[in-house]
């Protein structure tokens, strides 16, 4: 599909599909149409071309009520005025579902999520970990075809995201749910993919598994996004991750005036500036390399372990 | 057949868009129909184009229509300069601080712009008129209770409070992180405050200061009441020429004259009033209190407590005078004002224009808010957060005053109204009235409510409207209802040019009480006014204060 916001920004060659039960995660930088994406499936906006297709039935242009496609926005978006098991049954209520299966689906839904003693409170009321997951609880009560969530943990500190998304992805593949997952983060998007995509200035390239799209990036804009260092050795575009590298005196692919040394606990992040070219790149040590003995001003000598040619 | 099919939903969706669009210019039309429509044919069969000839030459009426420009523009100036001078120092400090009981203070700093305005002069007259408590103590006092002056004084104590609370509400929106940072860089608190909310706060007290001008610029009651012919405003001098000269054309000429200067401060209003309008979470605006007082706090503080002794002693000084009856206090200024001879003095009972003014604030209030829910249901089916400028008509109330208003709808309608139906009349022009407020009241109620909110239902097959933004934005309506009725309750001018004693409400009853020369009933009536608007003003304060209406 395709749609034109504006003359700087448009959806193209937007082209993919999400297995039944199966988790895809869509990264990409701030403004690249992450959520644009998320809301034309819903059908908050409109495509100007393509189609949108779910279980063989062409969505496009059925109103949002009748999608059955769930979405969790960034702020989550409970309704403030209505309790816990309010938020959560509304989809149910508006369904016509009888009072007792309502009952019984909030109170199964809430008990999975372990917040089944809130249920009597209000969203003023809550913590952040816990209004993640009445959001959650209330966009599957009505077993949607299709779950999109929008940067739902962008809130949280990263102790309480890095639980909340391991219990989303658990709770997932509990119950068979089918996300679309957006994250400008991409840890958390690999972490949460069953198969990963990107999207650049509005274009999605082709869901891959994650491991694969991480450990063989196969373009510059890939590479950027993932962190990895993008230079020019001997005539040609290498890329490499920063924790790919060594010192090394004998045979150096590259060496460089270390400008900034940081510790991070897990590694020691160098930054170096390469003498001829002038360009920067970004080296993280583990423990254990010797990175206690770099100071600022040194010349290291780096030896790329594993090279990605672009 | 598709395509018989395509241009029958065309059709289809073509009539739902025009019935929305009606739908949503409910208090336009309305507007349209009571106001501009009238308005216009006054204009075009008695007023001519030559309306400005009215201001030219040395006939008697031109001198005193000058006359009454000048006093317009004055009282309308000094008083807009005074309101911001009171008001801003009260708003900011309101704003910026949090003490005990600040929720009551602050309703009580901003209780006079809810009073009729014809309370406000009577609190004058009593408070400080001779023979008051304040006369006696220093003689000069007796100043603010008639002439320039005094219209100056009730004017300003009426719109302070409205620029305090325009003040107020620029100081809620979430700034303490550049507080913080300007403290950090070293700012003093006054340095501090104006490089992070002085453009915000003085642009919302230019907007109540402007308003406050337009106000005063075609005020009628205290004009009326204790300025004297010499003192007339356009308003006053228009209803002399009409009432009491019966010179029609001249009244006709002056009172377009009046609405086309009138122009100018409600676009400058409407202007600054855009430039303010907010949107996003429900729960986006919160309080920017500093955690430690400014050496300016105590001054600031004594300042308020000085406003609020003022006006305690200004409104008990309404009571007291009610219960003064010859030099002894006692309940025979009520029992004169219920009794037979103040029903023949004005032709109406006390209680018969009690009820009269219970039954136009119930018709007003829920006409005005029933417009008001069509107006925001069109808009939402539209799928429109505002319909631009013809949600400019709103504050065409504001252009044309109370006066004109009735003196259109008189003209226009009253000719072939039957006198049973005057109540009509009498109900639209006040319902005119109220739109710009209860529109604004109703919008501050639905336009904070975000995006997702409604998405989100939509998104799990709710309907957005009604079970998200009605809920969450229904005490904006409650407040509307209150805000309706209070403006009904006080509306003086319009009902004073329209009413026959049948139709007589408790403001015009004390003015017609005071004609009579009954001034014990008359100050027992304004009496009664005061308690009525201030239980009204209890329940809207009760309801949310964060509603701030228009007067």
């Amino acid at each position: 599909m395709g749609k034109k916001y504006s003359e700087r920004f448009s959806l193209r060659e937007v082209s993919f599909s999400v297995e039944k039960g199966e988790t895809l995660t869509l990264m990409g930088p701030s403004g690249s149409g992450k959520t644009s994406v998320l809301r034309n499936i819903a059908g908050l906006d409109i495509p100007d071309a393509g189609s949108v297709i779910i279980s063989g039935k062409n969505i496009t242009k059925m109103p949002v009520r009748k999608r059955n496609v769930g979405i969790i926005f960034q702020d989550l978006a409970l309704f403030p005025h209505m309790t816990v098991y309010d938020n959560i049954s509304y989809g149910l209520r508006v369904k016509g579902f009888k009072r007792s299966e309502i009952e019984h689906r909030v109170y199964e839904l809430a008990k999975m999520l372990g917040i089944h003693n809130l249920l009597e409170r209000y969203p003023g009321e809550i913590s952040g970990g816990e209004k993640q997951r009445v959001a959650l609880a209330r966009s599957v009560a009505p077993a949607p075809l299709l779950l999109l969530l929008d940067e739902p943990l962008s809130s949280l500190d990263t102790h309480l995201r890095n639980r909340v998304r391991s219990d989303i992805k658990e709770f997932a593949h509990r119950i068979g749910l089918t996300m679309i997952y957006v994250t400008h983060d991409h840890s958390e998007g690999l972490f949460m993919a069953d198969r990963a995509s990107l999207i650049f200035n509005g274009r999605v390239k082709a869901p891959e598994l994650p491991e694969t799209l991480f450990n063989n990036p196969k373009d510059v804009e890939t590479c950027r996004f993932f962190g990895y260092n993008v230079m020019h050795i001997a005539g040609e575009t290498v890329a490499f991750h920063p924790l790919d590298i060594s010192i090394d005196d004998e045979e150096p692919d590259f060496s460089g005036a270390v400008t900034s040394k940081g510790f991070e606990g897990e590694h020691t992040r160098v930054h170096l500036k390469i003498a001829n070219t002038g360009e920067s790149v970004e080296l993280k040590f583990n423990r254990g390399m010797g990175s206690e003995n770099i100071r600022v001003g040194d010349l290291l000598p780096i030896k790329i372990l594993r090279k990605h040619y672009l | 057949m598709d395509d018989r099919m395509g241009t029958g939903n065309a059709v289809r969706i073509r009539g739902a868009t025009i019935r929305y669009t009606l739908l949503s210019f409910t208090p336009s039309i309305f507007i349209l129909i009571v106001i501009v429509a009238p308005f216009i044919d006054l204009t075009l069969t008695f007023g001519s184009l030559n309306f400005y000839k009215i201001m030219t030459g040395s006939s008697p009426i031109a001198m005193l229509s000058r006359r009454a420009l000048y006093n317009s523009l004055i009282q309308g100036g000094v008083s807009a300069v005074f309101s911001l001078l009171l008001g801003y120092p009260l708003g900011v400090f309101l704003g910026r601080n949090n003490f005990r009981f600040k929720k009551l203070i602050v309703s009580l700093v901003i209780l006079p712009f809810f009073l009729p305005s014809l309370v406000v002069v009577y609190a004058f007259m009593s408070g400080f008129g001779q023979g008051s408590p304040a006369s006696i103590l220093f003689s000069g006092f007796t100043m603010l209770s008639r002439g320039f002056v005094g219209i100056i004084a009730v004017n300003t104590f009426f719109n302070a409070p409205l620029v305090a609370l325009y003040t107020m509400s620029a100081l809620s929106t979430e700034k303490s992180s550049q507080i913080e940072a300007v403290m950090s860089l070293g700012a003093s608190d006054v340095r501090g405050f104006f490089t992070v909310f002085g453009k915000d706060t003085l642009l919302a007290a230019l907007g109540g200061a402007t308003l406050a001008f337009a106000y005063s610029f075609a005020g009628f009651a205290a004009p009326l009441i204790i300025g004297g012919p010499g003192a007339y405003t356009l308003d006053a001098w228009i209803y002399f020429m009409f009432r009491i000269l019966g010179n029609f054309h001249a009244s006709v000429s002056l009172a377009i004259f009046e609405a086309i200067s009138l122009i100018v401060p409600t676009i400058i209003y409407v202007r600054i009033l855009s430039t303010q309008r907010r949107e996003g979470s429900v729960e986006s605006r919160i309080n920017t209190a500093p955690s430690r007082r400014s050496v300016l706090f105590l001054p600031a503080f004594a300042y308020m407590v000085a406003w609020l002794i003022i006006e305690a002693y200004l409104l008990s000084s309404v009571v007291l005078r009610a219960l003064r009856a010859n030099s002894t206090f006692s309940a025979t200024n009520f029992l004169v004002l219920f009794s037979n001879r103040t029903t023949s003095a004005t032709g109406i009972s006390a209680l018969g224009s009690i009820l009269n003014s219970l039954f136009y604030g119930f018709v007003v209030s829920i006409v005005v808010v029933a417009a008001g829910m069509a107006w925001i249901a069109g808009r939402k089916m539209l799928h429109k957060r505002y319909l631009g400028t013809a949600e400019v008509f709103h504050f065409i109330p504001l252009v044309i005053s109370s006066l004109l208003m009735a003196f259109a709808i008189l003209i226009v309608y009253g000719i072939n109204t039957p006198q049973q139906f005057l109540w009509i009349l009498i109900v639209s022009a006040q319902i005119a009235v109220a739109i710009p407020v209860v529109m604004r009241t109703i919008d501050a109620g639905f336009s904070p409510i975000s995006r997702e909110f409604l998405e989100s239902s939509l998104t799990l097959g709710g309907h957005p409207f009604l079970d998200v933004e009605i809920p969450l934005a229904k005490v904006s309506f409650y407040i509307s209802l209150m805000f309706g009725f209070a403006i009904s309750l006080g509306e003086f001018t319009a009902t004073n040019f329209l009413a026959t004693p049948k139709f007589f409400s408790l403001p015009v009853e004390i003015y017609s009480l005071q004609l009579s020369r009954l001034f014990g009933p008359s100050f027992a009536a304004a009496t009664v006014l005061l308690f009525l608007s201030l239980l009204v003003f209890v329940l809207i304060q009760r309801m949310g204060e964060k509603f701030i209406g228009v007067r």
